[in-house]
């Protein structure tokens, strides 16, 4: 009965959303924040960001498509999840999952398919076969490159990015609400949560994709563009300083306003999540972050290309553990004390092989990698470089 | 019949390979007739649909004789008391719920607290597996000069954010006040367990559903009381009926000074306490 | 609009993706959902027609009258039966007996209510055992207790 310290509620004592829970959120973190960024290129014209500007696009439709295998891995009965969709509780945020995820699924779906229209159909015309008759399938049947096509593809793209901010947005933005809203948990429960979770999204998103662009320029051995790094650089100081003034904001008004909830939240944070809050989300994923990507932004004219990589590649593989630290820090911690409010249960360790556990997470995770690489081999990710020395666009398809 | 227009297809030669699809103006004209039969037979099984449910429903709720034969939930309306200063923590009600509802070790659908408190204000609290065998005596670290024993139970809230929460409908409150769980429909998100502010969900570890106090509904439904209730030997646990005139619990509730746990999350329970001392959460 | 016809084509498919999906949740939407809120109402139904495992007051008494009796007499008389012997459906079914009933006579069944507790009421008739027994003279076995208590009514 007592497996944990104090006193807990006789139901307290099982622990329920897990590492998938866990998983949930961090993925749709990166989809909202990759969307967002390639957002900034095809909505607000920060041309410096055209070489990430598909290779966004492709990272969020590839973790899109991993994200409800958490959820299935983490219901009771994942083959009634339909029910989500058939008979929806409009009072409840959860159920707005179904038809957000689809609208927003749809609307990337789309995007993508009109960035790329003019190399499938480029790919139609060189292919033979099977493919080629896949490609045509992609066209829809309409082979038209005009001028006059091509701008009306652009305004239908800026009208769809536009609507996919408030899509992504919300996407995310309803996950931080579905904690926010929980009265019953004094952690979760505030209104900063989709703020919170929305900021850290978009600094995971560009951080996944200065990773990804990295790793991808050097597989193809192309040059790493530096106005496009130095500006990804800024946009991530910027949102992982503001991520971080809000998770701070939220404590230190817990702890000053001293209401019976801080009693077992402040040791919470000091004792039980003294590791993965103050440790890692506080000192290792984003204090150091912030002074190297501070060096980066403030110091630019002084640094080479490979030092400026190096800085922002380091940064942001950091920024990702950070940001899977806040995520665990919200959904496991928030469990880790019983709504007593009077103790603690034993630390949560995710078991390797089982539903919920540390392989199948993996798996999940690199899943939208394995996605992005294969769609390149059928649709370009990276732009044509001008100087023409890639094997990139205009290549056969595997 | 449909032929393949020459314009914008690739100069290849290559009408064997060509998609069987028909040309633009075909396909139009045929994709829109079929789209227009199929919405307008939705619409109207919809509307049929909808219908039959405005009927149904109408603004008087069904009579009795689709929930239980002879058993009309409009005319009740629980709720519950406990007093706390007549609990002697024998167990009993937890015992007897299990055994009735068939409740797995571990779980608990109801469940007592033992609060030990020291003049200088300390609070110790047990529940050795939730009072299921009984309390054993103990030594605590400091003296004890208040002590209690604190039954607790789902407390079928009038504004429950369970079933504000519940993404399927799957968790609902039926007319007479007692808030269940669809077993067929939960898809076991848990969701609802981490709403409940007292902690009385759980997820069932075999049916993988949520589960709770249903206030023994079926037993509700024959006229019989909750086994919990029936069970106390001393009558500190009592269910009333406030649609029921002169009901005893009713008139307690109404008279005496009675609380409710955490009323600031004005979750309206229904499960009420008299003689709770003010260190209970 | 003549070189929209890609967009037009893409929207078209949108839009039968919309139909198909409210074709289906048409077929699969459950019957007695919404009537009384949004929830299955026949749910409802299958949590009333679970079979009750207690009894209620006066189950026993059809059979045991005279423990019954002796029950309503004494302390004992606002203890159901079931509490101390097993709940009526692991006796009786369907007015049937379909197994003996349980009796236990061990002082641990006595001392879960009468035992010593520091959060116990004061009026609560409460002692210390074993060492009540002790005191009296008994010997620690199983039925210690009904050596001088009547267990449906302690004072007899």
């Amino acid at each position: 009965m007592n497996e944990g310290d104090g006193f807990l509620f006789p139901n307290d004592l099982h622990i329920l959303w897990k590492l998938m829970i866990v998983m949930y959120p961090y993925v749709t973190g990166l989809v909202a924040g990759a969307f967002i960024l390639a957002s900034l290129y095809h909505v607000f014209h920060r041309d410096e960001l055209r070489p990430i500007g598909r290779l966004s696009l492709v990272a969020s439709l590839g973790f899109l498509l991993a994200a409800p295998a958490t959820l299935q891995l983490h219901l009771g009965h994942p083959e009634r999840s339909f029910n989500i969709m058939l008979t929806p509780n409009p009072s409840s945020a959860m159920a707005m999952f179904g038809f957000i995820y689809a609208a927003y699924l749809a609307l990337l779906v789309f995007e993508i398919w009109l960035v790329h229209r003019v190399d499938i159909i480029m790919l139609a015309r060189r292919s033979r076969g099977v493919q080629r008759w896949f490609y045509k399938v992609l066209a829809l049947g309409v082979y038209d490159v005009s001028e006059e096509a091509r701008h009306v593809d652009h305004g239908v793209l800026v009208v769809l990015a536009a609507l996919g901010i408030p899509g992504a947005a919300l996407l995310h933005g309803y996950v931080g609400f579905i904690f926010g809203a929980v009265k019953a948990n004094p952690w979760w429960s505030t209104p900063l949560m989709p703020i919170i979770f929305l900021c850290s999204a978009i600094v995971s998103g560009i951080a996944m994709v200065v990773i990804l662009y990295q790793i991808g320029m050097k597989c193809s051995g192309r040059r790493i563009d530096a106005a496009c790094m130095q500006s990804l650089a800024r946009w991530l100081w910027l949102f992982v300083i503001l991520s971080v003034t809000l998770e701070l904001l939220e404590i230190m008004t817990l702890a000053y306003e001293a209401a019976d909830e801080w009693l077992i939240i402040g040791p919470l944070l000091g004792d039980q999540l003294a590791f993965s809050f103050i440790g890692i989300q506080l000192i290792f994923g984003a204090m150091i972050p912030i002074i190297l990507l501070g060096i980066v932004v403030l110091m630019s004219r002084y640094l080479t290309d490979q030092i400026r990589n190096t800085l922002c590649f380091v940064a942001s593989l950091m920024l990702l553990v950070q940001v899977f630290a806040m995520r665990w820090n919200v959904v496991i911690g928030g469990q880790i004390f019983s709504k007593s409010l009077r103790g603690f249960r034993e630390a949560h360790v995710p078991g390797l092989f089982e539903k919920e556990g540390v392989a199948l997470a993996i798996l999940i995770f690199v899943f939208p990698l394995v996605f992005i690489a294969l769609f390149n081999r059928v649709l370009p990710v990276f732009e044509p470089a001008d100087t023409g020395n890639t094997n990139g666009a205009e290549g056969q398809p595997a | 019949m449909p032929t393949i227009q020459a314009n914008n297809l690739p100069p290849h030669g290559d009408r064997e390979t060509a998609l069987p699809v028909l040309d633009r103006r075909g396909f139009l004209k045929h994709g829109t007739r079929a789209l227009g039969a199929s919405l307008a037979t939705l619409v109207l099984c919809d509307l049929a649909e909808l219908m039959e449910m405005a009927e149904a429903t109408g603004l008087t709720p069904e009579p009795a004789a689709s929930v239980l034969a002879g058993y009309d939930w409009t005319k009740h309306r629980y709720v519950y008391l406990v007093d706390v200063r007549k609990c002697i923590g024998c167990g009993a009600c937890v015992r007897a719920c299990a055994q009735e509802n068939n409740v797995p070790r571990d779980y608990f659908r109801t469940w007592v607290e033992r609060y030990e408190v020291s003049r200088t204000g300390e609070v110790s609290v047990d529940s050795p597996n939730g009072g299921r065998d009984g309390f054993a005596p103990h030594v605590r670290g400091h003296d004890v000069t208040k002590a209690f024993f604190f039954p607790k139970l789902c407390c079928h809230c009038t504004y429950t954010p369970c079933v504000q929460l519940c993404p399927v409908g799957a968790s609902y409150r039926t007319l007479d006040g007692v808030v269940l769980v669809d077993e067929k429909r939960c898809i076991g998100c848990g969701y609802c367990v981490q709403a409940c502010p007292y902690g009385s969900r759980f997820i069932h570890p075999v049916t993988h559903t949520a589960s709770k106090c249903t206030l023994c509904y079926h037993r509700l439904t024959r006229g019989l009381l909750p086994a919990c209730v029936q069970a106390c030997p001393v009558k500190a646990r009592m269910l009333g009926d406030t649609k029921k005139v002169g009901d005893e619990v009713a008139e307690i509730i109404a008279t005496q000074t009675v609380r409710i746990l955490q009323p600031e999350l004005l979750t309206e329970p229904n499960c009420y306490y008299i003689g709770l001392s003010a260190e209970a959460r | 609009m003549e070189h929209a016809k890609h967009i037009i084509r893409a929207i078209l498919l949108l839009v039968m993706a919309v139909v198909v999906f409210v074709l289906v949740r048409h077929f699969l939407y459950p019957n007695s959902f919404g009537l009384h809120g949004h929830y299955r109402f026949d749910s409802v139904a299958e949590y009333a027609s679970a079979a009750p495992v207690h009894g209620d007051k006066g189950s026993c008494a059809a059979c045991h009258e005279e423990q019954a009796a002796t029950l309503t007499r004494g302390k004992h008389g606002s203890v159901s039966c079931e509490v101390c012997h097993a709940p009526l459906s692991t006796h009786v079914q369907e007015e049937a007996r379909v197994a003996p009933m349980l009796v236990d006579r061990s002082m641990q069944l006595c001392a879960t209510c009468h035992q010593k507790l520091v959060a116990r009421p004061n009026g609560f008739p409460q002692v210390v055992l074993p060492d009540h027994a002790v005191e009296k003279g008994a010997q620690i076995t199983n039925g210690v207790c009904q050596e001088c208590h009547n267990a449906h009514n302690p004072s007899e």
